[in-house]
């Protein structure tokens, strides 16, 4: 299947059940085909979850959720060995993050322990439990959401964890008319009934590898890199993007560009995915404008590399 | 935030160092500036008190800015004003505090500068009013750079401020600007250029290239201005500026003759037609006492000998005709009224207008300014052998004035009288045989500047002593020398001053329309002739013509300032004042106001038309080059849309800029989006858009930004093309669209 057509297929499945985002319906699948995890920082009820399942729904790929709670185990997470008294051998029971799709809700309510099992199993994309290595599924995406204003008894992630996340994203209340339609068409029936995938993972797994090779130009290349290392002399920053945060600035723009059916990435694609792909890594100064703002103007601040840039 | 925006806040951002470093430059720069003034004021000390001026003004601006206060251009006003009033008018202050007086005064010493600066010549003296003028204005200048400072787009506006200030002196005195003034001051606005640049090395770099161009065309057309165009001046004046005074009131207009004629610059002083057979003399004044040292004008008051109708009543049989000419003065400040002479009757002018002496019309409260007026004059034809049979008494109670010479006369200038004139019985004869001498026989040469250069300039005995030895002076050395042999030989005679004939330049009312300018300024001999009045004789080179009478049945020649027919007049004129003793060509006069104002205007319009043309140069330049790569292309739409007031900032992507440009009503999208294609895919894609060369596309673009902009606009695209001041951020009011979307 061509890759643009099936993109913008996705895309339009999804806004049949979330009305009024498309920025983060893209983000998300920015986020799924350039095989990245992605963190959604927002109030309750604002369609987190409802969005990476219908993300899932559309790609016919597993979903699975996790409810953080303080209590959760990191076995709940990865598995669990258990003992098979019929055949007399350990069987290895998978936890919740095998599956495409992995959806941790309010993954700052989980004890530190438990959350570093999940943020190891997104790195390595595997997972061992004793001693037995076991692979997690591909594509594999995890959709972790954080509620940042009630913070009593949390555990909010560390700045240096975040890192792992490819971007992340508000959500943000749905403008009026779009709450309206929500309001009228989504009361009656489950909004997850009528959704249909137009996707296979086989399509998938094609769309990452097309994705992957994307071509970036030079410019673009040290557009990126002139960018982060921005971030990391800003007067206003304490804490700047690392490597991984260029490496998957430029891995989200691949993705974006065929989207839009281009083979090429432009800056434009650094420049819209900065703004979610940076922040939630940076450390403002104390007094300091928001990180938000900070990375704004820098992208507003570092020319464009134009002609021929000799690649180095 | 959009990338205009945070390239408009980093230069907000600068360090006050390199603002006080703009400061300093600036200031350097003017001091030098001002050193051109010396070609305009003499004196010393008025530079000291210019910089002085300018530097307090200066400090007060610094001092506020730094303090953070607004209104600093105002307050610096104010300040510069106190210091005015410090130097100048101290007395009139309580403390710091400015009185009802001081402001009296400086709008005096103000009133006293606009005279100056109407009646007097460059180079002035340094006097008060003057300095204050000066002062003040660099004290405004220093507001002015100051404010320019605080803004981004400052250096073209600082730069235009210094090429005004450079080419003031210049446009004042005539005199060419000096190339190594120039050049310093250049080097400095440069340095101006480079640090206000707002994104440092390369893109100053980019702004050297028409920084340059603007510069030399600059430098060009102030060298140029006062060697192609003696006119500027004429044109100035044509602009409303009051007519430089050529007489002025009370001051002997013998003494500023050469002054007046050696002045760079031609202007025309009085038109005129008349129904006199010849083109007449125009006199302004008599000169009649010769104290030995110069001649001073005579008066009513005084006795005089009967001239005009008066001296011919008693003599029917001299032919004399009445006719009339009208004058109009056109550039020409003076209170004594150019008249043919001898004059009977003046009628048309305005103001109140008394009978000077020898004919001639004065006013005590009002000036030739705007006049327009008929003259009627006697055309005095006596016969040759009428007036060789004349001899005037030289012991004429009457004429002691006109035969008085002073107590020691070198020997020289009897002796080449006496001379000149053997053989000549009569009174005529020898004035002509002088004449002759002067004008012809005798060797002499024409120059304005001769006479200055070797020290005898002025018209004293010893001068006339000078001149006989050196043969070489202008119309006042002539005029004299033959006045002066005339009295040694006891023949009355007196100076005139005033026109020469001038030249034709048209028709009017079925007469020829004659044409005087400040190069026509004379002065010639008259000599009395008992019976007939003072005749005019012109003992000058190739200036007018010959005085002679004929006999009757042979065509004659007028009896003022007869002219003989074989001189074409259009000849002799081009001849005026061009040649000194050494040969050397000094200044053009040839060149009628009418070509040198059209010159002037073709050169101005060059000079507006500068920006256009450099950009249809660069627009070419870059079309040519668009078949081998896309990217001159796109640089051209970005400065065509940014000349149309599309916000630009160097650090746009070509889509976040094409999106801006979109939103502008009647943009051809479809092209826009072709051409943006292109230069993406030149960019940053593996292969670049193959087929064309987009040329078609920018042109579609450009026209359908043309179609949809304002009259203002358009105009102001072409003739003030924004892109031309480099590639810097220009954000104008109001909200913008946005650069980018996520999605």
């Amino acid at each position: 299947m061509e890759f643009e057509t099936a993109a913008r297929a996705i895309l339009a499945n999804i806004e049949k059940v979330i009305d009024g985002k498309p920025e983060a319906a893209e983000a998300a699948l920015v986020v799924f085909l350039a095989e990245g995890h992605l963190l959604i920082e927002d109030v309750p009820g604002v369609g987190k979850t409802v969005l990476a399942k219908a993300l899932g729904r559309s790609v016919s790929c597993s979903v699975r959720r996790i409810q953080f709670t303080p209590d959760l185990l990191p076995s709940d997470i990865t598995g669990v060995s258990v003992y098979n008294q019929a055949d007399r051998e350990f069987e290895f029971k998978p936890g919740a993050v095998f599956a495409n799709i992995v959806i941790g809700d309010e993954i700052n309510r989980a004890s530190p322990k438990t959350q570093s099992a999940l943020l190891e199993a997104m790195e390595e994309r595997q997972v061992t439990v004793d001693g037995t290595t076991y692979v997690l599924a591909s594509p594999f995406t995890v959709v972790a959401t954080q509620n940042p204003y009630e913070m009593e008894g949390t555990y909010a992630l560390p700045e240096a964890q975040r890192d792992r996340f490819m971007a992340r994203i508000s959500m943000g209340y749905p403008d009026s008319d779009a709450e309206l339609a929500m309001v009228r068409g989504r009361d009656a029936e489950n909004p997850f009934d009528g959704l249909e995938s137009v996707a296979s993972i086989e399509d998938v797994q094609s769309m990452i590898a097309a994705a992957r090779a994307i071509y970036v130009s030079p410019a673009v290349e040290h557009y990126a890199v002139n960018i982060t290392q921005a971030t990391r002399v800003d007067a206003d920053l304490r804490l700047g993007a690392s490597p991984r945060a260029t490496l998957q600035l430029v891995r989200a723009a691949k993705a974006r560009a065929a989207i839009q059916g281009r083979d090429y990435v432009l800056p434009d694609d650094i420049d819209a995915l900065a703004p979610v792909v940076l922040p939630h890594r940076l450390i403002p100064m104390r007094g300091a404008s928001s990180v938000e703002d900070v990375v704004d103007r820098i992208i507003a601040e570092t020319p464009v590399p134009a002609g021929a840039v000799q690649p180095s | 935030m959009l990338r205009a925006e945070a390239s408009t806040q980093r230069v907000n951002n600068r360090t006050a160092r390199d603002t006080w470093f703009d400061h300093i430059v600036i200031g350097v720069a003017f001091a030098l500036l001002l050193s051109g003034f010396r070609s305009v004021i003499t004196g010393n000390d008025w530079w000291i008190t210019t910089i002085l001026v300018a530097a307090l003004t200066g400090l007060a601006c610094a001092v506020l800015r730094a303090v953070g206060l607004r209104w600093v251009a105002p307050i610096a006003i104010v300040v510069e004003l106190l210091a005015l009033a410090w130097i100048f008018v101290p007395g009139t202050l309580i403390g710091i505090i400015p009185t009802w007086d001081t402001f009296r005064e400086l709008g005096h010493l103000a009133s006293a500068a606009q005279d100056i600066i109407i009646e007097e010549q460059a180079p002035v003296a340094a006097a008060k009013p003057v300095v204050l003028v000066i002062a003040s204005s660099f004290g405004l200048l220093v507001i002015v750079a100051d404010v320019l400072l605080q803004r981004r787009h400052a250096a073209s506006g600082i730069g235009l401020l210094m090429l005004s200030v450079f080419a003031t002196p210049a446009l004042i005195s005539g005199d060419t600007p000096s190339m190594w003034l120039f050049v310093v001051v250049a080097a400095l606005w440069l340095v101006i250029l480079r640090s206000r640049t707002a994104l440092g090395g390369t893109l100053a770099r980019r702004q050297r290239g028409p920084a340059l161009v603007l510069a030399t065309a600059a430098l060009a057309a102030s060298i140029a201005f006062p060697l192609v165009s003696p006119d500027v001046s004429a044109v100035a004046t044509s602009w409303g500026k009051p007519p430089p005074a050529v007489f002025g009131r009370g001051i002997n207009p013998m003494l500023e003759l050469g002054q007046n004629l050696r002045r760079n610059g031609t202007t025309t002083a009085l038109t005129y037609t008349t129904g006199l057979s010849e083109a007449p003399y125009l006199k302004v004044a008599t000169l009649r006492n010769f104290t030995g040292k110069t001649w001073k004008p005579g008066t009513n008051q005084q006795f005089a000998a009967p001239e005009g109708e008066e001296a011919l009543k008693n003599n029917p049989a001299i032919k004399v005709e009445k006719e009339s000419t009208t004058i109009t003065i056109r550039q020409l400040k003076t209170t004594m009224l150019p008249v043919p002479y001898p004059m009977t009757k003046v009628t048309g002018l305005e103001g109140k207008w008394l009978d000077g002496f020898g004919l001639t019309m004065i006013s005590t409260d009002d000036d030739t300014r705007g006049q327009t007026y008929s003259v009627t004059s006697l055309d005095v034809q006596p016969t040759a052998t009428q007036v060789r049979a004349i001899t005037t008494s030289p012991s004429d109670l009457l004429l002691q004035e006109e035969t008085k010479l002073p107590d020691k006369t070198p020997a020289i200038i009897e002796e080449t009288a006496r001379k000149v004139t053997e053989g000549a019985t009569n009174e005529y004869d020898r004035a002509v045989a002088l004449q002759d001498y002067l004008r012809n026989d005798g060797g002499f040469a024409y120059s304005e500047t001769a006479p200055v250069a070797d020290g005898y300039d002025g018209n004293g005995v010893d001068v006339i002593a000078e001149f006989l030895k050196k043969k070489s002076g202008y119309c006042v050395h002539f005029s004299s020398a033959m006045a002066v042999m005339a009295r040694t030989l006891g023949i009355p005679s007196r100076i005139a001053v005033g026109y020469a004939p001038g030249s034709v330049v048209g028709i009017k009312d079925g007469q020829n329309q004659y044409e005087a300018t400040s190069d026509d300024l004379h002065a010639w001999t008259e000599i009395y002739f008992a019976g007939v009045g003072w005749v005019g004789f012109e003992p000058t080179p190739s200036i007018g013509s010959a005085t002679s009478f004929t006999e009757p049945g042979v065509p004659s020649t007028n009896t003022d300032e007869g002219e003989v027919a074989s001189n074409p007049r259009g000849a002799v004129r081009e001849e005026t004042n061009n040649v000194d003793s050494t040969g050397a060509t000094t200044t053009e006069s040839s060149q009628t106001a009418p070509r040198t104002a059209l010159i002037t205007f073709a050169a101005l319009l060059l000079l507006v038309g500068i920006p256009a043309l450099l950009r249809w140069a660069r627009r070419r330049w870059r079309f040519s080059r668009a078949a081998s790569s896309v990217e001159p292309l796109w640089r051209e739409l970005e400065d065509t849309a940014r000349d149309f007031g599309v916000p630009f900032s160097p650090t746009d992507t070509p889509r976040g800029f094409a999106t801006r440009l979109g939103t502008r009503d009647g943009i051809d999208h479809e092209a826009l989006n072709r051409l943006l294609q292109r230069v993406e895919r030149a960019r940053f894609a593996r292969s670049a858009v193959r087929e064309g060369d987009g040329i078609d596309d920018l042109r579609a673009v450009i026209d359908s930004l043309h179609r949809a902009a304002s009259r203002k606009e358009k105009w102001r695209a072409i003739a003030l093309p924004r892109s031309l001041a480099g590639r810097r951020a220009y954000v104008p009011d109001g909200p913008l669209q946005p650069v980018s979307t996520l999605g």
